[in-house]
C-alpha cells in the first residue's frame, strides 16, 4: 500500500521588512525567517522525510531583493535529499516574467515551483494537486480546478493551496476563500494550506500549519511546521507539529484597576522563550491613580529592558486623578490650579479626542515633573 | 492658624526645666530676651515642629537635641483652626511621636503621621522645603538678606512679594514646574519654535523616509508598467508570430500572384483587339476624308467652269470701252502745246518786271553806304591822330603818384636837415662886412646858412674856421639819392619838374576821351568795319549799273502768269486722265485674261483628275458607299473591345493587390523586429529594477516611515503636552497673582506711608513694583538703603498678613530679631504700622533681644515660663 511522509508548511513570508524596529533588531528578525528553512529541514531529516510542501506566500513580496531570493534557495539546495515543493500565494503570485521566473532560471533540482494548476506525482502513487495564485485576485475559489485533476485509482491525493476557509471571518478574502470541504468533495487526502499565519486544523484532513517565524503580533498559533503521514488514500492522516520559531512574538492585555497587583501579572509575561527573542505587544486598559501609573512606568521599563522588544498600548489606560493626588500634589495654588484645570480640559466635550487627550498628557507630565522635584528635594 | 503658645523641653539650651510661652494673644506679641537667650531656638523649634515628621532624621531635626542631657527634644504648640483650639506635641529623635489634641474635648484626634498630616492641612501648607504658607516668617538675618538677594531693580520686591504670594499659591513650585516644562520642551523646540534635537532628527528621518518611499512607489510603477509594457509586446508579437495568420498571408500571395499572371494574359489579347480597333477606325476615317475632298473637289470643278465663263464675258466689254477712248486722246494733246506756248511769254514779262523793281532799290541804298564810309574815314583818321600824341607822353598813374611821393620824401628830408643842423649867420660890424665866406661864397648879412657835417668857414684876415660835426643820419646821401631818382623819373616822362609831369598826365587823359569818343562814331557808321561798308558799296553799284525797261508792273504779270499756268496745268490733267482711262482699260483686260488662264488651267489639271465633268456625280456616289462601309466595321469592333475589356480582370488591381500583400509581410517582419528590440529592452529594464529589489526595499522603508511617523507624532504630541502645561501654569500663576497681588500692595501702602511718609509703591506691568515714590522723587527699589529695603520686606509681610486675616485665614508673621538697621525714628514707625496691621487681625509674634528698644513696641509682652516635665 501507498504510504507517504511529508513536511507541510506556509507563509515564509521571505522578506519581509520589519523597517519598524530598531536595526539590530530588525536584521535578527529577517535572519530568524531565513534560518527557519534550516530547522524545518532539520525536522525534516530527523522525521526521514523526503518532501516539503510550502502552501504558498513563501516570499512576501514579488519584487524582494536578489539576496532575499538567492540566499534562501541555497539553503534549501543544501539539503539535495528533499525535494522542496513550492506554492506561489497571494504575496507572491506566479506571474509572467518575475519572480518565478527568475527562481526557475536559478533554482536547483530538488526545488520544485508548482506555477501551473497541473496534477504533479510526488512520489510513486502520491500525487500534489496545487493550487497556484497567478495574480493577486484570481477571484475564485482555485481548489475548484482539484476536480478536474484525475489521479490513478489508489493514489493519495495531497491538494496544495493558499487561501483562507470560509471557517475565518473577516481574515481571508472572500474572493478566494477555500471550500473547507474541498478535501471531501475533491476526494483529497489530505488539504495543505496556507494563508493564516497561525497553525489550524479546519477537519481532519484540512490543515493550516501556519508560519514557520511569525513576523507580527497575532493572536493565533504560529511558529510551527506540521509533519504528515499519510498511510493511505483514504487512512485519515496523522499530523504532529513542530516547533520552529526562534521568535516569540506575545501578546498580553491586563486591565488595570486600583488594587490590581500588576507586579505579579508582569512576572508571567515571559515564558519558555529567552526574554532576549521575545518581543512583547502590552495592552493596557483600565484606571490607574498617579502613584501606581508612575509604578507601572518602571514595571514596564523593567520589561523593555530586558524583551527584545516591548509595544505599550496605553492610550486606554487612564490615569485617575484623585483628590488625594491632587491634594498631594498641591493644596492649593498655581500648580493645584493647573492640576485642576487640565484635569477639566481632560474630561471636556468642548474639546475633540485629540485635545482631550493633550490635556491628559500635559496632566500626566504635570505630576511626572512634580514627582522629579520630589524625588529631588526629598 | 493663630499660635496660643509654644512650649520646649529639652530643645538645644532648653534643658529639662523647658520654656513656655502660654496665651499669646491676637494681635502684637513680643518675646523681648538678650543675647544667647535662645530665641532663634524657638523659631526654629515651631517650624520644625510644624514641617517635619517627628520620625525625621534631616540635620534640622537632629539639631534640635539638647545640649545637656540626653533628653528627647520634645515641642508643643496650642494653635487655633478655624475658632478651635488645637495642641500639637511632637517629640523628635528618641521615642519619636506626635499627636494632635483637640483642647475642647481634649480628644487625641491624630497621632504621629497623622498627626502631621494634620497639622499640614491645617495652616495649609505643604512642603518644609519651600517654606511654610501658613506662617510668615522673617528669619533672623534673612529679612535683609532677601531683599538684597534679588537680582535686580523692581524684581526685588516682586520677588519678595512673589515669594510671600508663592508660598500661598504654589507660585514657587510653578515656576520651577515650569521652567522644568521648558527644558524639556527645549530638547523639542527652539526658542522660535523650531524642532530641535531628536525631534528635528525624527524630521528629518520622516523627510528622507517620505523620498524613499516616493522614489520607490514611482519605480514599483515603473517595474509594474515595464511588466504591462513586456506582456503587451509579447502578446503583439505573439499574434504576428500566429502561424494561421502567416500562413493565410502566403495563400493569398500566392493567390495575387496567379491572379496577376492571369490578368497579364488577358491584358494582352484585349490590347490585340484595340489595336485592331484603331487600324478600322483609320480606315474608317481615311475613307471618310477621301469622300470629302471629292465631294469638296466636284464642288470646285462646277464653281470653276462657272467662272470662267463669267471672265470671258467681261473681258469682250472691257476692249470694247477701250476703243473708245482711244479716239478720244489726239484733240487733248493739240490743247496742250497752245496752253504751254501761252504760259512760257507770261514767265519772261514777268521776270522783266521784276528786275526793274529791283535796281530802283539799290540806288537809294547806295547813296546811304557812300555817306557813312565818308563819316567813318573821317573818324578813322582822327583817331589816328589822337593815338599818335598818347603815344608821346609817357607818363602813367603810377608814375605820377611815385614822383609825387619822391617829392613829398625830398621835402621831408629837406625838412630833417634843415631842423637838424646848425645855422648861420653873420653881423658884420661895421666894416667887416662881407668879410666872412663858407666855400669862398661870402656870407651876407641877412643870410642865415645851414651848416654842413663839413663846413670851412674863412674869415678874412682872420684864417678858416673848420665846423665838424657828426650826424646819426646820413641825410645828405639819402637826399641826394632821392634826387636822383626824382631826376631818373622826370627825365623818363619827359617833364622838366612835378608839375610839368601832372600837365602832361591830364593832356594824356584829354586825348584818350576823344579817341574813345571817335571810335563811337566810326562804330556807328561802320558797324562791321569800313572795308565791309567799302565792298558792300562795290557790290551795289555793280548792280545799279544794268538798265531795265518794262512796259507792265510787276504785279500784273505775276497774275497774268498764274492765269496761263492755270490753263496749262488743266489741258495736262485732261490729257493725263485721257491716257490712264486707256491704261486701266487694257491693264483690266490684262487681268481678266490672266485670270482666265488660270482658271482655264484649273479645270484642265481637275478634268485630268476626275475625269470628264460628266461623269463626276457617280464617283461621288461610289465614293460615299464606300465610306459608310469603313465606319460601320469600326463601329462592330469597338463594341467587341467595350465588351472584351468590361469582362477583363484588372491589372493595376491585381499588381496593387500582390504588392499590398508583400508590403504588408514587410511590414510583419519590421514589426517583429521592432517588437524583439522593444522587449529586449523592456527586459533589460525589469532586470535592473529586479536587482533592486524595489518590493522589498518599499516594504522596509514603508515600515520605517510608519515608525518614524509614530515617533514624529509622539514628539509633536509631547510638544503639544509640554505647551499646553507651560500655558496652564502660567496661566494659574497668573490669575493667583492677580488675586493676590493687587491686594497686598493695596495693604502694603497704607503701612509703608506710617514708616516713610508720602511713600508710595509703584507698579509696573503685570504687577510688578517699580519704584517708591517720596516727595515727589521716584527711587528704584534697589537703590534703596538695606534698611528701607528690609522695612519694606517686613511690612509686606505685614501686609499680606493682614490681607490673609480678613480672609478668614490668619496666617501669623513671625519676626526674629528683625529692624536692626533702623534708627530709632524708623524702629518708631514701624512699630506703629506693626500695631496697625496688627489690630485688623494679622497676629504677629516678634522675637528681640533689644529689650529697650523695643520697650516702645507695645503690644502684649510675653514672659517665658519653664514647661517641666
Amino acid at each position: 500500500m501507498t504510504a507517504v511522509k511529508f513536511i507541510h508548511t506556509a507563509d515564509w513570508q521571505l522578506g519581509a521588512t520589519f523597517g519598524g524596529y530598531d536595526p539590530d533588531l530588525a536584521g535578527q528578525l529577517k535572519a530568524a525567517r531565513l534560518s527557519v528553512i534550516d530547522r524545518i529541514a532539520k525536522i525534516a531529516q530527523n522525521e526521514n522525510i523526503d518532501h516539503v510542501l510550502v502552501a504558498g506566500d513563501v516570499w512576501d513580496k514579488e519584487e524582494p531583493a536578489p539576496q532575499t531570493i538567492r540566499q534562501p534557495l541555497e539553503i534549501m539546495g543544501k539539503y539535495p535529499k528533499i525535494t522542496w515543493w513550492l506554492l506561489p500565494g497571494n504575496h507572491d503570485p506566479a506571474r509572467a516574467d518575475r519572480l518565478w521566473s527568475r527562481i526557475v532560471e536559478i533554482a536547483k533540482d530538488n526545488i520544485r515551483p508548482l506555477l501551473i494548476a497541473e496534477l504533479v506525482e510526488m512520489q510513486p502513487g502520491a500525487y500534489i494537486l496545487p493550487a497556484p495564485w497567478n495574480s493577486k485576485q484570481p477571484g475564485r475559489d482555485l481548489t475548484e480546478d482539484f476536480d478536474q485533476m484525475e489521479t490513478p485509482e489508489g493514489s493519495i491525493r495531497i491538494g496544495l493551496a493558499h487561501g483562507g476557509t470560509t471557517d475565518f471571518s473577516g481574515d481571508a478574502p472572500n474572493s478566494s476563500v477555500v471550500n473547507p470541504n474541498r478535501a471531501t468533495l475533491s476526494n483529497l487526502s489530505y488539504l495543505a494550506l496556507g494563508d493564516w499565519h497561525g497553525m489550524k486544523e479546519i477537519n481532519a484532513r484540512t490543515w493550516f500549519s501556519g508560519t514557520p517565524e511569525p513576523d507580527r503580533f497575532r493572536r493565533n498559533d504560529p511558529g510551527y511546521c506540521l509533519s504528515v503521514s499519510i498511510e493511505g488514500p483514504q487512512a485519515i492522516p496523522n499530523v504532529i507539529s513542530h516547533k520552529t520559531a526562534l521568535y516569540d512574538w506575545r501578546m498580553v492585555s491586563y486591565d488595570l484597576r486600583t488594587g490590581f497587583d500588576l507586579d505579579e501579572a508582569l512576572s508571567s509575561v515571559f515564558n519558555t522563550t529567552p526574554a532576549h527573542q521575545t518581543l512583547i505587544q502590552m495592552s493596557l486598559t483600565g484606571q490607574l491613580n498617579v502613584s501606581e501609573r508612575l509604578a507601572l512606568s518602571q514595571l514596564t521599563d523593567d520589561v523593555s529592558e530586558r524583551a527584545a522588544y516591548l509595544q505599550l498600548r496605553d492610550r486606554d489606560l487612564e490615569t485617575l486623578i484623585s483628590a488625594d493626588d491632587l491634594d498631594a500634589l498641591d493644596l492649593s495654588g498655581s500648580v493645584r490650579l493647573a492640576a485642576e484645570e487640565l484635569s477639566r480640559l481632560k474630561a471636556s466635550d468642548d474639546l475633540d479626542a485629540n485635545g482631550r487627550a493633550n490635556a491628559s498628557k500635559a496632566l500626566d507630565l504635570l505630576f511626572t515633573i512634580a514627582a522629579t522635584h520630589e524625588g529631588v528635594t526629598s | 492658624m493663630k499660635l496660643r503658645a509654644v512650649r520646649l523641653r529639652d530643645v538645644r539650651r532648653f534643658g529639662s526645666q523647658g520654656i513656655a510661652y502660654n496665651d499669646i494673644g491676637d494681635g502684637l506679641s513680643v518675646v523681648a530676651e538678650p543675647n544667647e537667650f535662645g530665641k532663634s531656638t524657638i523659631f526654629q523649634a515651631v517650624r520644625t515642629a510644624l514641617f517635619f515628621k517627628h520620625s525625621s532624621g534631616d540635620k534640622v531635626v537632629k539639631t534640635l537635641a539638647p545640649n545637656v542631657g540626653g533628653g528627647a527634644p520634645r515641642v508643643q504648640l496650642d494653635i487655633e483652626v478655624e475658632g478651635k483650639l488645637y495642641r500639637v506635641t511632637k517629640q523628635f529623635l528618641k521615642k519619636a511621636s506626635a499627636e494632635v489634641q483637640d483642647l475642647s474635648s481634649l480628644e487625641i484626634i491624630a497621632r504621629d503621621g497623622d498627626a502631621h498630616d494634620w497639622i499640614l492641612k491645617s495652616i495649609g501648607s505643604d512642603k518644609p522645603g519651600e517654606g511654610p504658607s501658613g506662617l510668615l516668617w522673617v528669619e533672623q538675618g534673612k529679612s535683609m538678606h532677601q531683599p538684597d538677594g534679588g537680582t535686580a531693580g523692581g524684581k526685588l520686591l516682586s520677588n519678595l512679594l512673589e515669594r510671600e504670594v508663592g508660598n500661598v499659591t504654589g507660585g514657587e513650585r510653578a515656576r520651577l514646574y515650569i521652567q522644568s516644562a521648558r527644558e524639556r520642551l527645549a530638547k523639542l523646540h527652539t526658542s522660535t519654535g523650531r524642532p530641535t534635537g531628536n525631534y528635528k532628527s525624527a524630521q528629518q528621518e520622516l523627510s528622507a523616509a517620505e523620498e524613499s518611499v516616493t522614489t520607490l512607489t514611482q519605480k514599483m510603477g515603473e517595474s509594474e508598467n515595464a511588466h504591462g509594457e513586456l506582456r503587451d509586446t509579447k502578446l503583439s508579437l505573439d499574434n504576428l508570430n500566429n502561424d494561421e495568420d502567416i500562413n493565410e498571408t502566403t495563400d493569398k500571395i500566392e493567390r495575387a500572384e496567379k491572379s496577376l499572371e492571369e490578368t497579364k494574359i488577358a491584358s494582352t489579347k484585349l490590347d490585340g483587339l484595340r489595336l485592331r480597333v484603331e487600324t478600322q477606325q483609320d480606315l474608317a476615317d481615311t475613307e471618310k476624308a477621301r469622300h470629302k475632298r471629292l465631294e469638296e473637289d466636284h464642288a470646285e470643278g462646277f464653281e470653276l467652269i462657272e467662272k470662267i465663263d463669267e471672265l470671258a464675258g467681261r473681258k469682250e466689254a472691257a476692249k470694247s470701252e477701250y476703243e473708245d477712248a482711244k479716239k478720244l486722246h489726239a484733240p487733248a494733246l493739240i490743247a496742250v502745246e497752245e496752253a504751254r506756248t501761252i504760259f512760257k511769254t507770261a514767265q519772261e514779262t514777268e521776270r522783266n518786271s521784276v528786275l526793274a523793281e529791283k535796281a530802283g532799290k539799290a540806288l537809294d541804298e547806295l547813296k546811304r553806304i557812300e555817306k557813312s564810309i565818308q563819316s567813318a574815314e573821317k573818324a578813322s583818321a582822327k583817331i589816328g591822330d589822337l593815338s599818335a600824341h598818347i603815344l608821346k607822353i609817357n607818363i602813367s598813374r603810377d608814375q605820377l603818384d611815385q614822383l609825387e611821393n619822391l617829392t613829398r620824401g625830398i621835402a621831408v628830408k629837406t625838412a630833417q636837415i634843415d631842423a637838424s643842423r646848425p645855422k648861420l649867420s653873420v653881423d658884420y660890424t661895421s666894416g667887416g662886412d662881407r668879410k666872412v665866406s663858407i666855400d669862398n661864397i661870402p656870407v651876407a648879412p641877412e643870410d642865415e646858412i645851414t651848416l654842413t657835417p663839413k663846413t670851412d668857414l674863412e674869415i678874412e684876415n682872420v684864417g678858416i674856421v673848420h665846423i665838424r660835426f657828426n650826424e646819426n643820419a646820413n641825410f645828405d646821401a639819402e637826399l641826394s639819392e632821392q634826387k636822383t631818382k626824382m631826376g631818373n623819373f622826370l627825365s623818363d616822362a619827359g617833364a622838366l619838374d612835378l608839375k610839368d609831369a601832372q600837365s602832361l598826365f591830364r593832356k594824356k587823359k584829354g586825348f584818350r576821351t576823344e579817341c574813345t569818343e571817335q571810335k563811337r562814331l566810326l562804330a556807328v557808321a561802320a558797324p562791321d568795319g569800313l572795308d565791309v561798308l567799302r565792298a558792300e558799296y562795290a557790290t551795289l553799284r555793280e548792280d545799279t549799273v544794268s538798265e531795265v525797261l518794262s512796259d507792265i508792273g510787276a504785279e500784273e504779270a505775276r497774275a497774268d502768269l498764274e492765269a496761263a499756268r492755270e490753263t496749262l496745268e488743266t489741258e495736262k490733267i485732261s490729257v493725263n486722265s485721257q491716257a490712264a482711262r486707256e491704261t486701266k482699260l487694257l491693264e483690266t483686260i490684262g487681268r481678266i485674261q490672266s485670270n482666265l488662264d488660270i482658271l482655264t488651267g484649273s479645270l484642265a489639271a481637275m478634268v485630268e483628275k476626275m475625269g470628264d465633268p460628266a461623269t463626276w456625280t457617280n464617283g461621288l456616289k461610289t465614293s460615299k458607299k464606300q465610306m459608310s462601309d469603313g465606319c460601320e466595321k469600326a463601329d462592330c469592333l469597338k463594341t467587341e473591345l467595350e465588351d472584351a475589356t468590361e469582362n477583363s480582370p484588372d491589372l493595376e488591381a491585381a499588381k496593387a493587390t500582390l504588392q499590398r500583400l508583400r508590403q504588408g509581410e514587410r511590414n510583419r517582419s519590421v514589426r517583429i523586429s521592432k517588437l524583439r528590440e522593444a522587449m529586449a529592452r523592456i527586459e533589460q529594464l525589469i532586470k535592473n529594477l529586479q536587482a533592486e529589489g524595489i518590493g522589498e526595499r518599499l516594504g522596509e522603508t514603508a515600515d520605517q516611515l510608519e515608525a518614524v511617523q509614530q515617533k514624529v507624532k509622539a514628539y509633536e504630541d509631547d510638544a503639544i503636552a509640554l505647551q499646553l502645561l507651560i500655558k496652564v501654569l502660567e496661566q494659574t500663576q497668573q490669575t493667583l497673582q492677580d488675586e493676590f497681588f493687587a491686594p497686598v500692595i493695596r495693604e502694603l501702602n497704607p503701612l509703608l506711608k506710617m514708616v516713610i511718609p508720602n511713600g508710595d509703591i509703584r507698579l509696573g506691568d503685570n504687577f510688578q513694583p517699580e519704584s517708591l515714590h517720596r516727595n515727589g522723587l521716584a527711587e528704584k527699589i534697589y537703590s534703596l538703603s538695606g534698611g528701607t529695603q528690609e522695612q519694606i520686606a517686613i511690612l509686606t509681610r505685614l501686609a499680606f498678613a493682614k490681607l490673609m486675616a480678613k480672609r478668614g485665614k490668619a496666617s501669623p508673621v513671625i519676626l526674629d530679631d528683625a529692624l536692626v538697621y533702623d534708627d530709632d525714628e524708623r524702629l518708631e514707625k514701624m512699630f506703629t504700622a506693626l500695631n496697625v496691621a496688627t489690630q485688623d487681625g494679622a497676629q504677629c509674634l516678634v522675637l528681640t533681644c533689644r529689650q529697650r528698644a523695643f520697650s516702645d513696641l507695645g503690644g502684649q509682652t510675653l514672659t517665658h515660663e519653664t514647661w517641666p516635665e
